[in-house]
């Protein structure tokens, strides 16, 4: 039985391997070749990393866009959060640098049953910064943390499959919430079990494929009842961590210094005796501080300055692209409520919302020229997109494009879709209404789409800038015909890339999007077991989305960053996004400078 | 009062009537060189607001991607054959936006200091002249008026009107232009009220009060006059004021909606750009200074024009 | 004068209550509230937190809350910075921003009214023209493009100071530069203005005419009445420089409050949003009183009944 499931798991493994390698030019980041730093890696290719002896002063010093919100691993989901808590904290499995799947972490290993409902993790040896051991009953707590209704925490969903969860999410919402008691009884019929401190079993309602890639996000890192319900628990002093850097200064709205964790239980032992994070809201003086030496790497490179950047003679040999889990894509109005049953209700008369019609959407799509607007609005950065999920995950489509450029055919798709919605000519249609927020960049992009447009159709466009919260509010309502959108991923899964998103109903649905067999689909591929199985049916609900042209997809992202020669041991993964090589700062060494 | 000078022996005295006290200003105006620059240029620019759309050489809003393209991404610089002035990244002429953006700088500028007249100076010389409870009453309305967030009063009223007539009228920027107006009128009311306060109190208004003038003809024949010249000052120098602030607003998508650009919007854009394409930033940053120039050198001329002391010179 | 004074302060009090209730009606008649992510929360998640922080309740009802909490000194949660309270927040850059404030008035004080005395003595001869210009760039400049300007010159290509951040005194040239250009130009140009008003009035031509030597006339004379106007400037002019230029802080990286204050309206954190606005609507009324009481003081025809 045993020596069954190790097959199964490698086999697991060995597909996953071969699949992502098929996908993407990907080198893998982190191979250590000889010499300094190689020629500047083209768009989608990941750097080679920089060698050298070791410098006598080992301080990092970057850079995040501003002050994180909270350190408390289960509430935390903005970006500056996450950048400093893979730092301080690691979960039972964390991702390979190189393929992005799980591999142990915290837990030595790991067995799944049969039906894959359960599964049983054996932790290693470990301890906090306090010196306390880490046992499987703080995963417990932590997870228990995460969905009880009284954490609220945003994160929480990705826990939904575990047995019992189910209710305790739905409880979140009731007004008033029941009694503690009661609360705490639900909890502790969670699916959660730690029968020693070395072991920690999950039980699934529902056999989940993806739960172990989710289960690498930060949210069910083990958490110390102690600490976490002192007071201050989050300032310096009192933070406990069980990864490989702890908190030794945060000056709110200021910097952030870590230093090593003397108890991290990894096999990289982290070389920095110091990573120093200043805060820095406006890109323009991120840049100026790279260049004048204050920080020693910037991701992202503000877009405007990458033209400078790159024809700089020093500059641009410390310049690369790799890829990024992220998507650009604007959402058309697919008309459907957001509830997911019926149509929305200002879209009940097609002819005030063209979008709901597959052939105008399609038409749309056919007039826009992808690679010149990402010359234009994306400084020439990123891969043209042609479905959701980006490359490099299993289930990706990189080389699928329903509807190419061409305006020929996009006439007469809109010919047909002017028939079809009764209307003699697209200069008839009143102008769609196109929303975006404001101070983000967007306008050039969206000026972009419009005039494509109105030279392709005479078709007019309202380009409707918001602030972002209004804009959030108007679109999520339907309110819009066509919305700037974006998408980064949560977890390296493509679950996670459509779950939600184009599911009728799903909570980041936007484009009034449902089609019940994307949703079938997605159910299908949440159970079933066999991997190059699994990968077929995502590939399928890709394509079928695209199909639909349920939006307009339109780049898939590339981390623009700069990174010093004197940087060192770096291992760049898709899911970077404040500091390159963040996901495993133990590695990161500082070079004699030349 | 006219001054009687003695004429010496042999002087020829030329008899000099006063025109009035407007017509005496426009002959000082005239000879004040810096002034007459300024109202040359504010002319300029009145018909640059004007006609200037039709002169420009590209539609304000075409985006000229071959161009881009073959010159590898990025804004044009001045001088690309076509765009004197250079493009922004999407190929669109930067000159063409700037005759665009001279008509709604223009019309901000104008439209929300008259806003900022209409009520800054009528509650402000009420609270001057009255004293008292009065003043008081109305120091605090304005107090409260200043003290809350005009950004927080725009959002929502731009929020509020959207969908109304007045809030599309002339592409949104009716709404904007009342919206500034109604949150910047404090300074000119206080300043109008420190003037009342002061004036009030000389001796020529005790004067005309001796002699039974009534208080509304001492304020508007003898004070406001009088006292016109910080207001001036304070109406000159609010005008690119009122113009940034409209670049602000767009900033966070309340005011012209692109892609029509005014001149703030356009340093906006063109900021991220300052290193490496300066000339986005550049040439709205000229035209800016240069109507802030011209409404200051008129302005200056305007205040010196109408002083009451030189009243009778020329 | 001191009943004056005191009764001038005591108003602050009905002030502050107004500004309070009109904040808090409109920070909640604007859609979308604090819990707004480009990735949406589960609607569960959401009403939960609303729960939890009370926005379920009637308006009122939160206002009297806000109210009562406000009155013994605790400025509430932070919807956005979870962990921390507003108290906390205002607390760490209260006194950066007072600081930075400071600094560039006094900056723009030393700077604006000299410039503005030169300029109206010398005036349609070089020194008003110099001023003239220096003034029109310095108002005709957004505060961001003169910071970054700075930056690049100061700190990238001459490596002079440091690009952002505060943590001494290389840390406070260039945002104080940046933060006191505007308020220089408008500095120069009252007291230029009001100087020139002064210079026509007849009890400066008494003196003259008299004899007094010219430059006693200027100090004594011209330059006390001439600041009056500058008076009425000054005080808005430190309201808002001590409230914090949050494009300053943003751009140069500054630890203060104004960098909070545009981010709470965006995010909708109606705790800070209430509490800054409360701070800025005190220091303006207060100022306002120092700003009368120093009228009294400098004009002594002034009389407050």
């Amino acid at each position: 039985m045993a020596q069954k499931r190790l097959l199964g798991l490698v086999a697991v493994v060995a597909i996953i391997a071969a699949a992502c390698g098929g996908a993407t030019a990907t080198t893998a980041p982190g191979s250590q070749e000889p010499g300094t730093s190689g020629p500047p890696a083209s768009g989608g290719v990941a750097p080679t990393a920089n060698t050298g002896d070791l410098a006598e002063e080992q301080i990092l010093n970057v850079d995040i866009a501003g002050e994180p919100p909270t350190l408390d691993p289960n509430k935390a989901q903005d970006s500056n959060s996450l950048t400093v808590l893979r730092a301080l904290h690691r979960p039972l499995v964390y991702i390979d640098p190189a393929t992005l799947e799980p591999v142990p972490a915290l837990a030595e290993s790991w067995e799944i049953s049969e039906d894959a409902k359960t599964l049983t993790f054996t932790l290693r040896d470990a301890q906090y910064s306090n010196g306390d051991p880490i046992v499987a009953g703080d995963l417990v707590y932590s997870w228990k943390r995460l969905v009880d209704p009284r954490t609220a925490a945003p994160y929480s969903y990705v826990m939904a499959e575990v047995e019992g969860a189910g209710d305790l999410l739905a409880l979140a919402g009731a007004d008033p919430l029941p009694a503690d008691a009661e609360i705490d009884a639900l909890l502790d019929t969670l699916g959660v079990e730690a029968p020693d401190d070395k072991t920690f079993i999950v039980h699934l309602s529902t056999p989940a494929t993806y739960f172990l890639a989710a289960m690498t996000l930060w949210v069910g890192v083990p958490i110390q009842e102690s600490w976490i319900t002192s007071p201050d628990a989050f300032e310096a002093g009192n933070y406990v961590s069980s990864g490989p850097f702890q908190l030794q200064t945060w000056n709110h709205n200021s910097e952030i210094v870590l230093t090593p964790n003397p108890n991290w239980y990894g096999e990289t032992k982290p070389t920095l005796t110091e990573i120093h994070m200043s805060m820095s809201p406006e890109p323009a003086q991120a840049m100026a501080a790279y260049e004048a030496g204050e920080i020693d790497m910037l991701l992202p490179v503000p877009s405007e300055d990458i033209e400078r950047v790159k024809a700089d003679p020093v500059m641009g040999a410390e310049y690369t692209e790799p890829p990024a889990l992220s998507i650009t894509y604007y959402t058309f109005n697919n008309g459907t409520d957001p509830s997911g049953e019926g149509t929305l209700e200002r879209c009940q008369d097609p002819k005030a919302c063209p979008t709901t019609n597959k052939n105008f959407r399609i038409a749309l799509t056919q007039a826009v020229d992808k690679e010149a607007f990402k010359l234009a609005t994306f400084a020439n950065t990123g891969i043209v997109a042609g479905t959701m999920i980006m490359p490099g995950l299993p289930g990706a489509t990189p080389d699928y494009f329903p509807y190419q450029y061409d305006l020929a055919a996009a006439q007469e798709s809109m010919a047909t879709a002017l028939q079809e919605l009764g209307y003699a000519s697209a200069a008839d249609i009143p102008p769609l209404r196109f929303g975006f927020n404001t101070g983000a960049g967007h306008e050039p992009r969206v000026a972009f789409l419009a005039q494509a447009w109105e030279e392709a159709f005479g078709l007019k466009t309202d380009q409707i800038g918001s602030e972002f919260g209004v804009f959030l509010t108007q679109r999520t309502a339907g309110e819009y015909d066509l919305a700037r959108n974006g998408w980064g991923a949560d977890y390296p899964h493509a679950n996670n890339q459509l779950n939600g998103l184009f599911t009728c109903g799903g909570g980041n649905n936007d484009d009034q999007y449902c089609n019940p067999q994307v949703d079938e689909l997605l159910t299908q591929a949440a159970s079933e077991q066999d991997q190059a199985a699994q990968q077929a049916l995502y590939e399928q609900a890709n394509k079928i989305i695209a199909d639909d042209a349920a939006a307009l997809f339109l780049r898939w992202g590339v981390n623009s960053q700069l990174v010093r020669p004197y940087v060192g041991g770096l291992q760049v993964t898709p899911m970077d996004s404040q500091v390159p090589g963040e996901h495993f700062y133990e590695s990161i060494q500082m070079l004699v400078r030349q | 009062m006219a001054t009687v000078t003695r004429p010496l022996p042999g002087q020829v005295v030329r008899e000099h009537r006063s025109a009035g006290l407007w017509g005496d200003a426009w002959g000082r105006l005239r000879k004040n060189r810096l002034a007459v620059l300024g109202l040359i240029m504010v002319i300029i620019l009145l018909f640059l607001g004007i006609f200037g759309p039709f002169l420009a050489p590209w539609p304000y809003a075409y985006q000229d991607l071959k161009a881009v393209v073959a010159g590898g991404s990025g804004p044009l610089p001045p001088g690309t054959p076509g765009h004197p002035l250079g493009t922004d990244q999407l190929g669109r002429d930067l000159l063409s936006r700037l005759l665009d953006g001279a008509r709604i700088s223009v019309s901000v500028a104008l439209v929300v200091q008259l806003v900022i007249l209409l009520i800054g100076v009528p509650i402000g010389a009420l609270a001057g002249w009255f004293s008292g409870r009065l003043d008081n009453l109305l120091m605090r309305f304005t107090d409260i008026i200043y003290a809350f967030p005009d950004l927080l009063f725009i959002i929502i009223l731009s929020v509020v009107f959207r969908e109304t007539a007045f809030g599309r009228a002339y592409d949104g920027l009716l709404m904007i232009f009342v919206a500034i107006g109604l949150t910047s009128w404090v300074t000119v009311s206080r300043l109008v009220r420190g003037q009342l306060l002061s004036l009030k109190e000389t001796e020529f208004v005790e004067a005309a009060r001796a002699i039974g003038v009534q208080d509304r003809k001492i304020i508007t024949k003898h004070l406001l006059p009088n006292g016109v010249g910080p207001i001036i000052v304070a109406v000159t120098l609010g005008i690119p004021g009122a113009i940034l602030a409209e670049a602000t607003l767009s900033y966070i998508g309340i005011g012209v909606q692109p892609p029509r650009a005014s001149w703030g919007s356009l340093i906006n854009d063109g900021y991220k750009y300052i290193r490496s394409e300066p000339h986005l930033v550049l040439f709205p940053a000229i035209a800016i200074a240069a109507a802030l120039a011209s409404f200051t050198f008129l302005g200056d001329g305007l205040r010196d024009a109408l002083d009451p002391k030189l009243k009778g010179k020329q | 004068m001191i009943r004056y004074v005191t009764r001038r302060l005591l108003w602050i009090i009905p002030v502050l209550f107004a500004v309070s209730v009109i904040t808090f009606l409109l920070m909640h008649a604007v859609p979308g509230g604090p819990w707004a992510r480009e990735k949406q929360l589960p609607d569960a998640v959401e009403a939960r937190l609303n729960a939890q922080y009370g926005l379920d309740q009637p308006l009122y009802e939160q206002y009297a809350r806000w109210a009562v909490a406000f009155a013994t000194g605790d400025l509430g949660p932070s919807y956005r910075y979870q962990d921390r309270t507003v108290n906390d927040i205002v607390a760490d850059g209260f006194w950066t921003t007072v600081q930075l404030g400071i600094m560039a008035f006094a900056l723009s004080v030393i700077v604006g009214i000299p410039l503005g005395i030169l300029a109206a003595l010398g005036h349609n001869r070089w020194p008003d023209y110099l001023t003239t210009s220096v003034s029109i760039l310095g108002i005709a400049t957004p505060s961001f493009i003169l910071a970054i300007m700075l930056i690049v010159v100061f700190s990238v290509q001459l490596g002079w100071f440091p690009t952002g951040g505060w943590k001494g005194p290389e840390y406070w040239v260039l945002p104080t530069i940046a933060l006191a250009g505007f308020p220089i130009a408008v500095i120069a140009r009252y007291t230029r203005a009001s100087m020139l008003e002064v210079t026509r009035k007849d009890y400066i031509r008494t003196a003259h005419s008299k004899g007094v030597r010219n430059q006693s006339v200027v100090s004594r004379h011209m330059i006390r009445n001439a600041l009056i106007p500058v008076v009425t400037i000054l005080g808005p002019t430190l309201a808002f420089l001590v409230t914090g230029s949050f494009i300053i802080e943003r751009v140069f990286n500054i630890p203060g409050m104004g960098q909070f204050y545009l981010n709470a309206i965006a995010t909708r954190d109606y705790s800070l949003l209430m509490a800054m606005t409360m701070l800025y609507a005190f220091a303006v009324a207060f100022l306002n009183v120092v700003v009368d009481v120093l009228y009294a003081y400098i004009d002594p025809r002034i009389r407050y009944s």
